[in-house]
């Protein structure tokens, strides 16, 4: 739960305090926003038993980083470096937060956790894309990508969800 | 390794753009161009593979998270091949027994299997993309 209290928190500075953002700022939070979802794969992978969670988080983990992939080749030919601000900072720490809280867990109360933060997660980041990033890029291939990822990160969370629900069984 | 592949990507990205239009279909062409140039670049023989559709093969394509044709209907002995046209790995995996999968399938690579009978089928690695073969 406290995990989701730290995403609405992130999702609504993301929204309020940053009207504008350039597309350096959009490059560097969509690399950041990529990097954490594997970060939390990562502790999934060290503390989960559960074979369902670990192939979600196999997957997470290759699926980001094509994305990454992505991102880094398009800011290298637009030449544009991606630049920290204040909406990766806050995903960042919010990010923090969420790893302590997960690498305090039990391996028995693990597999919940993380799996209720990945779909917190991806929905929280599906709508900063959708309704933040997408209008605030300028840059019509940086939009394209942006908008290619959309598709991608959807399956996601309906494979989370239904982890979830088993999980619930 | 991650740096190599954001070069590869990058020339890639860069020398199919160019001529890349705005309506959503053509822009994620240069997504399924960029996956055949992938090949290319690291290999420098192989050809796109080409979508084929004959009496007794037929292709689904795999882009977007979803398989294309999602359902299809078939006769007894027919081959049909998936090609990855993502940007990320799949599989194709038989949903009710697991009883056989093709194991990831890289990016701009196919996987071909002879179908003997309607089957359900699911990618593992993202488990909500499924497919279905109908054995007529």
């Amino acid at each position: 739960m406290g995990a989701i209290i730290c995403l609405f928190i992130s999702y609504s500075v993301i929204a309020q305090d940053n009207p504008k953002l350039s597309d350096a700022e959009v490059a560097s939070v969509a690399v950041v926003a990529n990097q954490i979802d594997i970060a939390y794969a990562e502790i999934a992978q060290k503390k989960s038993k559960n074979t369902e969670v670990l192939k979600f988080a196999e997957t997470m983990i290759s699926d980001h980083n094509a994305v990454i992939g992505q991102a880094a080749a398009l800011v290298k030919k637009l030449g544009v470096t991606p630049k920290d601000n204040a909406v990766s900072q806050s995903l960042l720490s919010d990010a923090e937060k969420t790893k302590k809280m997960l690498n305090s867990k039990t391996i028995k109360s693990f597999d919940k956790a993380y799996v209720d933060n990945e779909v917190a997660y991806h929905k929280a980041v599906i709508a900063a894309i959708e309704d933040l990033l997408i209008p605030e890029t300028d840059n019509a291939e940086l939009k394209e990508l942006l908008t290619n990822v959309v598709p991608a990160l959807k399956p996601h969370l309906g494979h989370a969800e239904m982890v979830q629900k088993q999980m619930s069984k | 390794m991650k740096k190599i592949l954001s070069l590869v990507l990058g020339f890639i990205i860069l020398s199919c753009s160019s001529g890349s239009e705005s309506t959503n279909q053509e822009e994620y062409a240069a997504f399924e161009d960029q996956s055949v140039t992938d090949q290319k670049s690291s290999e420098n023989i192989i050809e796109p593979i080409a979508v084929k559709n004959t009496a007794h093969f037929h292709t689904v394509e795999i882009k977007r998270m979803k398989f294309v044709p999602a359902e299809l209907t078939i006769q007894k002995g027919d081959t049909v091949m998936w090609i990855n046209k993502d940007f990320v790995l799949h599989d194709v995996t038989e949903e009710n027994n697991k009883s056989w999968t093709s194991s990831p399938i890289a990016i701009g690579r196919s996987w071909s299997k002879v179908v003997t009978e309607s089957t359900d089928y699911f990618c593992s690695l993202h488990l909500i993309m499924k497919g279905k073969l109908l054995v007529k």
